[in-house]
């Protein structure tokens, strides 16, 4: 890992001597020109990882460096790092004109210059006509727009996305997508984008970093996460059919096929993902489970939502017309694989589950 | 006697003076004029109860109380209910109360205030106690007007010197100087044996003190030196011009300060003699330092014999009191023998009016010495005219020692300069038609209603019934808390007024026209100019380093957070106490100084005039910056941390992040403050009363303290009110643009 990316290496963050980390020995590389989507829960250290690499935090322990150059001891400003902001951090009280400037003006580039300069990009990003307003006079769509101008303005060599898009309505957030992925095409920027939205990240992603609990628990294509996730959480934020989590204990012996994992890893630890469309109502009484039927799941009509013994909610194939409320029985209906996950939430293998 | 009193005590007290003289004024009488005290006019509430109100401020309360109790027991059917008031503001609370016709029936008089209160008819003729009990008693006469005794003279003071005997003998001398040759002579053996330390303390810097020091050696040459009026035919000659060539001659040798100070100085014996009071020996006793010392006359002029500075407090019935017998009666009990002896017993520093009251028991032969020569000199102890002008003209004879003392003047400049401002004094005499109270109140009424219809007519023509009714509450508030008083003022301020004998006549243009020429006036404005200049920028560049500097603190940082908040929510009095003693000749601040070498003013920094400003601005910032602070780091910490933090990735250095940031969202916030400061800071006040009287030679006199001396020891209500009339329109002019600035930007 020494290449000539942005390249973190056992890198570590705690707010003091005592705290548990925030970040624990992260180890990877953004490569050159490559945009590398983080993802992971709130609390997972998205942002810390940002502000670390931006300089806005000092690392407890490893290195940062880009182009071989270490960055650790730098000033933010030094770092040839721009930064998008979930709120925009815009300039509140200098028109849109200004905002676009400010980052050449702090760097000594003379005012007309800079004006032409913030033209140039206003008219990219459509906000030309925008330039004499301040901040607050603007929609959240055309705030984004300037937040991005201003990071084009200067082109950094690395630019940091803290989930930019999360304030805008779907449209608008797809419409961005587009236009920061072409930027980042046109521009060559190193580029490290933080969502929480999986859609977002496998969809702007040439890459994508899962962060767990402040950990690298998977790195690669969108397409390698899906089809070998290796933690629990990688399944979980990335997985395109909804998975069921449960404990194997918790569901009839019936249901698997024991050929593909021995039964002794199979304990009664571990945690099984089952995908939504191999479950369905049960259609005898033999390895079946209970279930209320919730009602259709709000995203995809082809499935329902169910509550089981345990509490959890299931998402499960659609049948028929059930009505809320109703006391149900659900099994596995197709044969499928279900992953199964150790203690600590990395893969143990899989499971295949059979129709009873 | 410092007189100590929060700002917002002064505005209430502003408020309550306006409303009691509203009061006056509405009080029924057949002419419409100002119902005068008079004897047949005794109050309703008197007359139904036989309750004695006795005010007084030298007892300590249940001294007082017992005394009370002593005499109810001994005169069934009366009762007395005592008030003590402060020294700090019982005298303003006492002029009020005697504005609005509410005085107790007795109550203690300081000997400088009898002849304006003599003069505005206040007080009850006492001829028949005198004549049973006055043979016994010291230094009646300012208890005695051309009418004859309206006062009696209870618990007196003196000045006397000090001597440090352990130094003194150290020089090789062995007894007090008895005359000012002595004096000389000993200040030169002891500068030979002790070449830096002062030898005499004299008061400075004071409105009070220095008179009485310097015409104590006066007095020694001529007790009659200045007749009945404060009106000295030519100061530059006779016995106040020796004992001022005495102070020149001293000069190099006086301790120059506050009295406060020069009673440290000389317990802690940096300063080998000292004058001062009855209180010293007890200060001395109550300190536990086995001080060598000796009281002993003041020094007398070549061919003279001591006459010391004589006053005190006087006890005195009003004019309206329905007890007048049992009030008499109640006089007289505090008058006897037994009851001195008592009072004496519980406050030994205080010395009875009466001959052959004993001693108290209980003090040591030093402090008993101390006494004993105290009451001798009392025997012959001269007083100030009986002038209801001489409340004016103290400062004026006090500044002649603060002439020859701090500003090194010569005996005859100093005399010279008193010259002028005691002709003011003496020529405001009121004159001009007369303005009865009933047309005050008919302008004010009139006025008013135009206010009332004017604000109506606004609302009525906004066609929002309801918003005009929701209005009438604040409407009312605002007409009687604010439109009414400043209306009333403004109506005043064109009138010659006596506050005490409720006395009203129209003066046009008089108040202005002679604030315009008094130079004292003048000077005041400048001042106040000037400590606006110096605190406000000060105080708010200081305010937003600390907002600044609070961002960045730790959490243990945070502790100390609160030290900076501290003294804005103090009492100025204590903050300027505080303050006060900092600056004090060898505190704190000079020690400092001293350490890095830098010059210290001489004698100290309230005492020098160009030194005691700066004091009284380190006060006004040190009280101030710590509130705005908390405004400013407020405006900071609204600006959202990203902004800062995009700033700092785009590379912007802090100059920068400063003027484009910061800047444009506190700047609403800075401007508000610089008003509201600046509005704060002409009306600077209280500090000053505590921490210089104004002084010296009137270097900290800012306008509202020319305006509450002018009201409350001038009793000029009218000009007083010219004054509060001009700050009012300053300070209207003053906001106006600011707060359309304000409104456009926040």
């Amino acid at each position: 890992m020494n290449g000539h990316g942005l390249v973190l290496q056992g890198v570590s963050f705690r707010y003091d001597a005592t705290a548990p980390p925030v970040l624990d020995d992260i180890h990877f590389e953004v490569r050159r020109g490559e945009l590398l989507a983080v993802v992971g829960a709130s609390g997972s250290g998205k942002s810390s990882l940002l502000r670390l690499i931006a300089g806005l935090a000092r690392p407890s322990s490893g290195t940062i460096s880009f182009a071989g150059r270490v960055l650790n001891e730098l000033e933010p400003g030094d770092r040839g790092v721009g930064m998008a902001f979930q709120d925009y951090a815009l300039y509140p009280h200098l028109s849109v004109a200004e905002n676009l400037m400010f980052p050449l003006r702090a760097r000594g580039v003379g005012r007309l210059p800079a004006l032409e300069r913030a033209a140039e990009v206003a008219r990219l990003l459509h906000i030309a006509e925008l330039m004499h307003r301040k901040p607050r006079e603007l929609s959240g769509g055309q705030r984004q727009r300037v937040a991005l101008g201003r990071l084009l303005v200067r082109s950094p060599e690395i630019s940091l996305f803290d989930e930019p898009l999360s304030n805008l309505d779907a449209s608008l957030r797809r419409e961005l997508r587009l236009e920061i992925r072409s930027l980042h095409q046109q521009s060559g920027w190193t580029t490290l984008y933080v969502t929480h939205d999986a859609t977002e990240a496998t969809a702007l992603g040439e890459r994508v970093l899962v962060l767990h609990r402040g950990r690298v628990v998977q790195i690669g294509s969108p397409r390698e996460l899906r089809e070998d996730p290796r933690h629990r959480e990688v399944i979980a934020l990335l997985s395109v059919e909804p998975m069921n989590f449960t404990r194997a204990a918790e569901l009839p012996r019936a249901w698997f096929a024991f050929e593909s994992l021995d039964t002794a890893s199979l304990t009664n630890a571990t945690e099984l993902a089952i995908p939504a469309h191999s479950i369905g109502i049960a259609s005898g009484a033999g390895s079946s489970i209970e279930a209320t039927y919730l009602g259709g799941d709000e995203a995809n009509p082809e499935r329902s939502v169910v509550r089981v013994a345990s509490g959890a909610h299931w998402t499960i194939q659609s049948a028929g017309d059930t009505v809320t409320g109703a006391s149900i029985r659900i099994a596995p209906v197709r044969p499928a694989d279900a992953w199964a996950f150790n203690e600590d939430g990395t893969r143990a293998g899989t499971v295949r589950l059979q129709v009873a | 006697m410092e007189h100590v009193q929060g700002r917002f005590a002064f505005r209430l007290r502003s408020g309550a003076l306006l409303v009691a003289l509203l009061f006056g004024a509405a009080r029924p009488s057949s002419a419409g004029e100002v119902a005068l005290p008079s004897p047949d006019n005794p109050t309703q509430r008197s007359r139904e109860t036989s309750e004695i109100r006795f005010w007084q401020l030298s007892l300590r309360p249940p001294v007082a109380e017992a005394l009370a109790r002593e005499f109810e027991k001994r005169n069934p059917g009366t009762r007395i209910s005592v008030e003590t008031l402060s020294w700090e503001n019982g005298f303003e609370k006492l002029v009020l109360a005697i504005a609005s016709h509410r005085e107790p029936d007795v109550f203690e008089l300081g000997s400088t205030w009898i002849p304006s209160m003599r003069s505005s008819l206040a007080l009850a003729p006492l001829d028949a106690l005198d004549a049973r009990v006055g043979g016994e008693l010291l230094l009646r006469e300012p208890g005695r007007g051309a009418a004859g005794t309206d006062a009696m003279p209870w618990l007196l003071g003196t000045r006397v010197l000090f001597v440090n005997r352990a130094l003194l003998r150290s020089a090789g001398i062995a007894h007090p100087p008895r005359t000012t040759e002595e004096l000389f002579q000993a200040c030169g053996a002891l500068r030979r044996k002790h070449p830096s330390m002062p030898c005499i303390g004299l008061a400075a810097a004071d409105p009070y003190a220095p008179w009485q020091h310097l015409f104590s050696f006066a007095w020694t040459a001529d007790p009659g030196f200045i007749g009945p009026t404060v009106g000295v035919e030519d100061l530059r000659a006779g016995a106040l011009l020796q004992a001022a060539r005495v102070y020149e001659r001293l000069r190099p040798v006086v301790r120059a300060d506050r009295p406060a100070a020069l009673d440290r100085d000389f317990l802690e014996g940096r300063v080998a003699m000292v004058i001062s009071g009855a209180w010293l020996p007890l200060v001395i006793r109550d300190s536990g330092q086995q001080l060598d010392y000796e009281a002993a006359a003041i020094p007398a002029l070549p061919g003279g014999r001591s006459h010391a500075f004589g006053g005190g407090e006087y006890l005195v019935l009003s004019r309206r009191t329905a007890l007048r017998t049992e009030s008499e009666r109640f006089i007289e009990f505090l008058l006897e023998r037994e009851t001195l002896e008592r009072v004496t017993r519980e406050q030994p520093g205080l010395l009875p009016a009466r001959r052959g009251v004993a001693a108290p028991p209980s003090l040591d032969p030093r402090t008993l010495a101390a006494r004993q020569v105290m009451q001798r000199e009392l025997e012959t102890a001269a007083t100030p005219p009986p002038d209801p002008n001489w409340a004016a003209a103290e400062q004026t004879f006090s500044a002649i020692a603060d002439r020859i003392l701090l500003r090194g003047s010569t005996a005859e400049e100093a005399l010279a300069a008193a010259q002028a401002p005691l002709r003011r004094i003496e020529r405001r005499t009121a004159s001009g038609r007369r303005l009865s109270t009933r047309n005050i109140l008919v302008f004010l009424e009139l006025g008013a209603a135009v206010l009332l219809a004017v604000m109506a007519g606004g609302m009525y023509a906004r066609r929002d019934r309801l918003h005009a009714a929701a209005r009438v509450p604040w409407l009312a508030f605002f007409a009687a808390l604010y439109a009414i008083p400043a209306l009333y003022l403004v109506i005043v301020s064109f009138a010659s007024t006596d506050l005490l004998a409720m006395d009203a006549t129209y003066a046009g243009l008089r108040n202005y026209r002679e604030l315009a020429l008094d130079p004292a006036f003048l000077r005041a404005i400048v001042i106040t100019l000037l400590f606006v200049i110096a605190s406000v920028p000060a105080t708010l560049a200081l305010a937003l380093v600390t907002a600044y500097g609070v961002r960045a603190l730790s959490r243990v940082g945070r502790v100390c957070e609160a030290l900076v908040y501290l003294p804005p929510i103090l009492p100025v009095v204590v903050t300027a106490t505080i303050v006060a003693a900092l600056f004090a000749g060898g505190g704190l601040v000079d020690s400092l100084l001293a350490a890095v070498s830098l010059p210290v003013p001489e004698p100290s920094w309230l005492v020098n005039e160009r030194a005691a400003l700066a004091a009284v601005v380190v006060h006004a910032v040190w009280t101030s910056f710590g509130y705005y602070a908390l405004l400013f780091a407020a405006a900071l910490a609204a600006i959202p941390p990203n902004v800062r933090e995009a700033a700092l990735l785009d590379g912007a250095r802090p100059w920068l992040r400063f003027r484009s940031i910061d800047w444009p969202a506190i700047r609403p916030v800075v401007l508000l403050v610089l008003l509201l400061h600046t509005v704060r800071s002409l009306q600077v006040f209280p500090e000053i009363v505590v921490m210089t009287s104004g002084g010296p030679l009137g270097a900290t006199t800012t306008v509202v303290y020319y305006l509450y001396e002018e009201a409350f020891r001038r009793f000029d209500f009218g000009r007083a009110a010219a004054v509060a009339t001009l700050l009012m329109v300053a300070i209207g002019l003053l906001s106006i643009p600011m707060l359309m600035r304000a409104r456009k930007e926040v």
